[in-house]
């Protein structure tokens, strides 16, 4: 019977097949143990460039028959994220930057944006690498004025009249999306890897579909589409980023994101349940009327830790990138208390441990990713070039949307 | 001097990365490694700036990177490039805990003297070119949440109410801007004895105030200290120099973790406190100037401002409220001795 042994190009699982259950060429297939989508491929793929550039060795060697035939396949690795900034520098850094930010009357916020995350990115290493940030902090000025006037103008029309105030609104709602992708795409272009740009293909119609109109259906099924479209979100914000020009791939399914929703449905009604039983049993004490409040103040951080932290890491884990699978291992429980002594330490110093918060925070989150597969990330093609303005991103900034997965 | 250095070299179209040596030749950077040379004037090399311990690259013209650590040799290219010394300046600051502190200084003195004489300065400025309608909304909003909050309507006899109102009138009588300033009575148990002047010129006084001022002599004094108030917008002025001090201090302390946006509580209170000592030592003088002039004795507007104290006090001993954190007794008696020395 004819075998065909199927190899996942993610993980590099085989498994042998009869050639004649195959289903046809291009079906997409999940792969048993990664669980990455990719299309099945009967017949053999076309060499690989290593192996095509050096043709001559290879017939030459043909004849010695002790030579393998087969390049030997390489085994899976991980590659690990490291973080290697510390406190005592980045305080430095913080600190010049606000000086300098209050002598120029803010001025020189976009420097100084550009030469913390420059601190933060020249610090991340991927497999030793360093990343790097090459946004022209003149490009973010000129997007920082330009979002201060539709700012300004909007405030100024909101003190005015209403009418105003509300085209103000739906216009910001109807470039929204636009604003999205813009942003992702300065961010990502100014993004370097190894001399190597990061890059983000512009898909309006998809962006307005999934930021704009599956999110105004949100409201009207009471929620429960929420996890879709936030599933929605996540593909098209993965699926269009690309390294040069190898894309992300995203394998999530939509179930996996409703499923992160399933433990509310029991701690919601029941911290509900708790504190109507308090306040019915122990009616008219003082005290006893608190607790609703104390149940929601310590449910509510808790429940938005848990919902943040399981989309990092399911986003995460089911991206891949070439032939990498992007792990992310955040607990919720590493996180609370890091967000809680972070807190009560810039509020005892006054503001004077933020930067410690920053760089510890960061250098969790980093120490908890990691990439596994096949070879390294060296044999990445770049893309050609473009330049894109920082208005979209500012604008971002200004209105309080943090927009990194 | 060192002329060349070990570096990772990527050449901008594939991330794969090569060991190679730079090597300054002249005016020329030469790269050299496995399979690999090439040569680039210096001058057209862009260099990044030093930052942190991070790894810096050489960009070529090409698109070429190289990345090293060997920072002695980047500033040394850097110096023969005649660039300005500004970046490696910024870095030798950021680098340098003494430095670091200097700036740390230098940063928290400009707040200070920001927070301490600009933002009272601008308040005042803008609290005088606020047009009136603004300020009669402000007023109006504020005295609906206090009555809905803390305050109930007043149990005063209306004929006591009117005496009153003949006072209020009396003493604001030289004021210029009097138009418009009215008296209003409530009644309220946790805020007890107690008159307070509110933007567009609405004064209030609690019944426990009436009752514990009972001489006209002595509410006179009270009276004229709120006039005082209203005559220099200091109820508008407090609401912008804390609305400017809470946005600077968010703006300093709160940009890292959004949780830390508590950091601007604490020293806004403290500038807070600050804040309405100067506008109650300027509303005494208010007081004690008005007093004079109508020959009434000081020491009875000090006396009550010693008995209102002692009221809080006792008060306070009962049960200690909220947002009285900041225990102004001190302040209290200091005042009574600035009044006492003004007789």
């Amino acid at each position: 019977m004819p075998h065909f042994t199927l190899v996942c190009p993610v993980c590099n699982f085989s498994k042998e097949l009869d050639t004649n259950s195959l289903p046809p060429q291009g079906t997409k297939v999940t792969c048993p143990a990664c669980r990455s989508v990719f299309p099945l491929q009967t017949e053999e793929p076309p060499a690989d460039p290593a192996t095509a550039a050096a043709p001559p060795a290879a017939d030459g060697e043909a004849a010695a028959p002790a030579a393998p035939r087969k390049p030997i396949p390489e085994k899976p690795r991980t590659l690990t994220f490291s973080f290697t900034g510390n406190a005592r520098e980045y305080f430095g850094i913080w600190i010049v930057n606000t000086l300098l930010r209050i002598v120029t009357l803010g001025l020189y916020s976009p420097w100084a944006k550009v030469r913390k995350r420059r601190y933060f990115y020249g610090n991340s290493l991927l497999d030793g690498a360093p990343f790097d940030f090459l946004a022209d902090p003149w490009a973010i000025l000129r997007g920082w004025l330009i979002a201060g006037l539709f700012f300004g103008a909007y405030s100024f029309a909101s003190r005015a009249n209403v009418i105003a105030a509300l085209a103000f609104m739906l216009l910001f709602f109807a470039i929204f999306p636009w604003v999205v992708v813009r942003s992702r795409i300065f961010n990502l272009r100014n993004s370097t890897h190894r001399n190597i740009r990061f890059g983000f293909d512009p898909d309006y119609r998809e962006a307005y579909r999934v930021f704009l109109w599956w999110q105004l259906l949100v409201p009207f099924t009471g929620g429960v589409l929420m996890p879709y479209v936030i599933y929605r979100q996540k593909r098209f914000l993965v699926e269009n980023s690309r390294y040069g020009t190898t894309p992300f791939r995203f394998h999530a399914a939509a179930g996996e994101y409703f499923r992160i929703f399933l433990p509310l449905l029991v701690l919601i009604p029941l911290g509900i349940g708790t504190g109507v039983a308090v306040a019915l049993l122990f009616k008219g004490d003082k005290f006893a009327a608190a607790v609703p409040v104390l149940i929601f103040a310590l449910i509510y951080p808790i429940t938005a830790l848990y919902v943040q932290t399981a989309f990092t890491n399911l986003t995460w884990n089911s991206t891949s990138l070439g032939k990498h699978r992007f792990r992310c291992s955040l607990r919720v429980r590493d996180l609370a208390w890091i967000y809680l002594t972070n807190a009560a330490a810039v509020l005892l110093s006054l503001g004077l441990l933020a930067p410690w918060a920053a760089v510890r925070t960061l250098r969790y989150r980093l120490g908890h990713l990691t990439a596994s597969g096949v070879g390294g990330f060296d044999a990445i093609i770049a893309a050609s070039q473009q330049q894109i303005d920082a208005t979209a991103e500012e604008l971002g900034d200004l209105l309080g949307f943090d927009l990194g997965i | 001097m060192i002329d060349s250095c070990p570096a990772t070299w990527y050449d901008g179209r594939t991330s794969r990365g090569r060991e190679v040596t730079v090597r300054l030749t002249g005016e020329t950077l030469v790269v050299s490694g496995e399979q690999l040379s090439a040569s680039y004037p210096l001058a057209e090399v862009r260099i990044d700036p030093p930052l942190g311990r991070t790894l810096r690259a050489l960009h070529f013209p090409d698109g070429a990177s190289a990345e090293t650590g060997a920072a002695d040799f980047l500033d040394e290219l850097q110096r023969r490039q005649g660039k300005p010394p500004l970046w490696r300046q910024l870095h030798r600051w950021e680098m340098s805990p003494r430095r670091a502190l200097v700036a740390l200084a230098a940063t928290a003195l400009i707040i200070f003297c920001f927070v301490r004489f600009a933002v009272p300065i601008l308040a005042q400025k803008v609290a005088f070119a606020l047009p009136a309608a603004t300020e009669a909304l402000i007023g109006r909003q504020t005295l609906q949440i206090l009555d809905r909050s803390v305050m109930q309507p007043s149990k005063l006899s209306r004929q006591r109410k009117q005496e009153l109102t003949a006072l209020f009138r009396a003493v604001t009588a030289s004021h210029p801007e009097r138009q418009g300033w009215r008296l209003e009575f409530r009644d309220s148990k946790g805020l007890g004895a107690n008159a307070f002047a509110l933007p567009s010129g609405i004064v209030i006084v609690t019944d426990a105030m009436a009752e514990l001022a009972e001489k006209d002599e002595e509410m006179a004094g009270v009276l004229a200290h709120e006039a005082g108030h209203l005559a220099r917008r200091h109820a508008l002025r407090h609401v912008l120099q804390n609305s400017a001090t809470v946005l600077i201090v968010a703006c300093l302390t709160g940009d890292i973790v959004s949780a830390s946006s508590f950091a601007a509580t604490l020293p806004t209170a403290l500038i807070d406190a600050k804040y309405s000592r100067d506008f109650e030592r300027e509303a005494d003088a208010a007081a004690v100037g008005y007093l004079k002039q109508q020959r009434i004795p000081v020491r009875r507007y000090a006396e009550t401002l010693a008995r209102l104290d002692a009221e809080h006090h006792k008060e306070r001993d009962a049960a200690p409220r909220l947002g009285e954190m900041f225990d102004n007794h001190p302040m209290m008696l200091e005042r009574v001795k600035d009044v006492l020395a003004a007789e």
